[in-house]
């Protein structure tokens, strides 16, 4: 066990014990006591919980901290990362009793949170937080059975159709009319396939992507959920939609479901890949996030109409709502935090359109100065889509959640692998809707 | 069993025992050994491929990473380095300060107190020991999520949330059942004459366990701080819950700040970071690997 004496005049043991008192100094004795003071909530000192990209995060920081320097501004603990485990740790926080002030939320869950009691009412601090002068196609989101629950940032539109310019330009073929509709998106995807000898694909599959089905829906009047705990449209627009994506991919216009169901973001989204020409965000703020992915120059278009006579296809979504914790004992400085953030001409300017575009024109002139090319187009985009009819938001159910990405991600790939028929996805679809569905 | 083929040929129709002809080259030995060798180095290349794609793609510009094919950088940016370090709002070395904190802190815990209890399980005799032996594996079987909870509204009470406290200052407390089993396995392959020659020479239960169980456990402890720092330091899940301050964050942590499923994410950075996030792991790793092989195969708990 002890070895020959002389035998390792450096040996194992004793740079393991250099490594290990380097690494004890380090962690017990060369930091200061980070993180073992004990925690206490004290009021006036607001927790503001909320996630995003780097971008986002850094200019919303830097608007926060302008109200923390402002004459009614109180400190803030900021408190953010990105979305993946965000819903778990806010869940657990409100379960366990110590959520924070403010906390972002998004479509799905607003409903779930205004219905079991989670978040504060806001009827009384609508006006200053200017609720009342959200456009109709969005405060449906922020008002729950007529009292006002959710601080509304700034909008993008929804869905935005990314076009690889680069790709086309080499492919010798021209930009679609912005007034397209889906008979016009199914003619240009094939030219792509065409002209590209079948090396590319037309365009990523959105059949399983809440935000087209949505406006998709929208064109016709029809909604995704009725409001009673049932779905807004029947079986033969689900079968259309399916139909749709399932003759698509059969034309090879779209990529086929082995490239759909292996992609798991914008990194691997075929645009970036290069693999199609367009793909399919759910809002315009995607673009800037394709693009930081790819040297090929991208631009942005509206969704295509149902057909010529149906509403708009492109429409408008808040970037981000705010809520104020029922249980929190810092209600009025929680109202002035969003207060700023929603409707101060600094904010709007630090923030630009990393939470969307403002919804104020005052505001959205304010940001409209000294925007760079891509913003520019998220906010042309947005000012063109808002200039026409935009169809109302719904909040989603409880148990909508699931079903709409679950359910209709396995109705769209049980399609695309052949082992459904548009029927019998259509089926399976509404059986779940109407078990998920409260 | 291609390889082997011709060997086993029938001699009279095999082409290597025709007399005159060359020896097949698979007979050598030396050949035999060079063709392994290459396969093994070629698995053992697209076994490491994701960890080469890792550190190749932390030189390469965000907007490289996912278009162009090829691992080698076209452009070499070593900026992700500096931009990673220098983080979103804290610097990463506060997240790799917090993180071997906490498992270092992990690791002293998990040592003294499952040691104990192994220790009492495996030599010692007192009233219910074997029922509260099966409720502790019983907690082997309990999901993290049932407890979440429960733990969470008890730390909020203590004024523990959003410090390191919950995360390290169970481990004190012998929580880690599988460290205990493992231990107790180990101790009961210890002889037993080693115990009562020490009781004659007037050692009482501490002493044994302090002069001959605990020196004995080498293995089993190595393999203890090995498993303890790495689940420590992978750890995203409870650390997230737990933490609010980015000043507390840990490395997991960090490196999520880079990303957003929903936005622009910062990849450049964020496998820079990544790959200095495996150093302190792979370090320990190397370092014990004979010891952590030599702990598993004397605790009987391998597969």
């Amino acid at each position: 066990m002890t070895g020959a004496p002389g035998r390792r005049p450096v040996g194992r043991r004793s740079v393991l014990r250099l490594a290990a008192g380097a690494a004890g100094g380090l962690a017990l004795g060369g930091c200061e006591p980070r993180g073992l003071t004990l925690s206490s909530g004290s009021t006036g000192t607001l927790e503001m919980a909320f996630w995003g990209e780097g971008d986002q995060n850094t200019r919303l920081i830097a608007a926060i901290n302008l109200y923390q320097k402002s004459a009614d501004g109180v400190p803030v603990k900021m408190q953010y990362s990105g979305l993946q485990g965000y819903y778990d740790k806010l869940a657990t926080r409100l379960a366990g009793g110590a959520p924070p002030d403010i906390f972002q939320i998004h479509l799905p869950y607003l409903l779930e949170y205004a219905e079991r009691g989670s978040v504060h009412q806001l009827d009384q601090y609508a006006a200053e937080l200017g609720l009342p002068s959200l456009p109709p196609s969005v405060s449906g989101t922020a008002r729950i059975d007529g009292h006002w629950y959710f601080a509304v940032v700034g909008a993008a539109t929804q869905p935005a159709v990314v076009q690889n310019r680069t790709l086309l330009a080499r492919l010798g073929l021209d930009q679609p009319d912005p007034s397209w509709t889906l008979d016009g998106y199914e003619a240009q995807m094939k030219r792509v396939r065409s002209a590209s000898g079948g090396k590319l694909y037309g365009c990523a599959d959105a059949g399983a992507v809440i935000a087209p089905l949505d406006s998709y829906l929208r064109g016709f009047g029809k909604r995704l959920f009725d409001g009673h705990g049932g779905l807004g449209f029947g079986p033969e627009q689900f079968q259309e939609w399916l139909g749709f994506w399932d003759r698509l991919r059969r034309e090879q216009a779209c990529v086929p479901m082995e490239i759909t169901a292996g992609a798991t973001g914008f990194q691997t989204d075929p645009v970036v890949t290069r693999k199609a020409v367009y793909s399919l965000t759910a809002t315009s703020r995607g673009l800037p996030s394709i693009q930081s992915l790819t040297n090929d120059r991208l631009s942005l278009l509206t969704f295509p109409a149902a057909n010529a006579t149906s509403g708009p296809g492109t429409n408008v979504i808040p970037a981000g709502w705010f809520a104020i914790s029922s249980k929190s004992r810092n209600v009025e400085e929680a109202v002035g935090l969003l207060r700023f953030l929603a409707t101060s001409a600094a904010a709007a300017k630090t923030m630009g359109l990393a939470r969307g575009v403002p919804i104020s024109p005052q505001l959205q002139a304010v940001v409209s100065r000294g925007l760079d090319g891509l913003d520019q187009q998220v906010f042309d985009n947005y000012r063109t889509v808002t200039a026409g009819a935009v169809a109302p938001l719904q909040p989603f159910p409880v148990g909508a959640g699931e079903l709409l990405t679950t359910s209709l991600t396995n109705a769209n790939q049980t399609v695309g692998f052949g082992r459904a028929t548009v029927q019998q996805a259509t089926d399976r679809f509404f059986a779940e809707a109407k078990r998920l569905i409260t | 069993m291609a390889v082997d083929a011709p060997v086993r040929a029938p001699a009279g129709r095999s082409p290597s025992s025709t007399p005159g002809h060359r020896p097949f080259r698979w007979q050598n030995p030396r050949s035999r050994r060079v063709a392994v060798h290459v396969a093994v180095i070629l698995l053992a290349l697209l076994m490491v491929y994701p960890l080469l794609w890792m550190v190749a793609s932390s030189f390469k510009p965000t907007s490289d990473i996912f278009s162009e094919p090829g691992l080698l950088p076209h452009r070499w940016v070593p900026s992700n380095y500096v931009e990673g370090w220098r983080g979103i709002g804290t610097s990463f070395l506060v997240f790799f300060e917090n993180s071997i904190f906490l498992s270092v802190a992990s690791v002293i815990g998990n040592i003294l107190s499952c040691s104990l209890a192994a220790y009492a399980f495996a030599r010692l005799e007192f009233s219910f020991k074997r029922t509260a032996f099966a409720l502790m594996l019983v907690t082997l079987m309990l999901p993290a999520h049932v407890t979440l909870i429960p733990q969470y509204i008890l730390f909020n009470h203590l004024h523990l949330v959003n410090t390191f406290y919950p995360l390290f200052a169970p481990h004190f407390f012998a929580v880690d059942a599988f460290f205990i089993f493992l231990m107790v396995q180990f101790i009961r392959g210890l002889p037993r004459e080693l115990d009562e020659a020490a009781r004659l020479d007037g050692c009482g239960p501490g002493r044994i366990f302090l002069h001959i169980v605990f020196p004995l456990l080498r293995p089993a402890l190595v393999t203890t701080v090995i498993f303890t720092f790495i689940w420590t330091y992978n750890d995203f899940f409870t650390q997230l819950i737990y933490l609010n301050d980015s000043q507390l964050f840990t490395v997991p942590l960090g490196l999520r700040l880079f990303l957003d499923s929903t936005g622009e994410s910062s990849w450049g950075p964020m496998l820079a970071m990544s790959t200095l996030a495996l150093v302190p792991a792979l370090a320990l790793f190397v370092t014990f690997q004979r010891l952590i092989v030599e702990g598993i195969a004397t605790t009987g708990v391998k597969g």
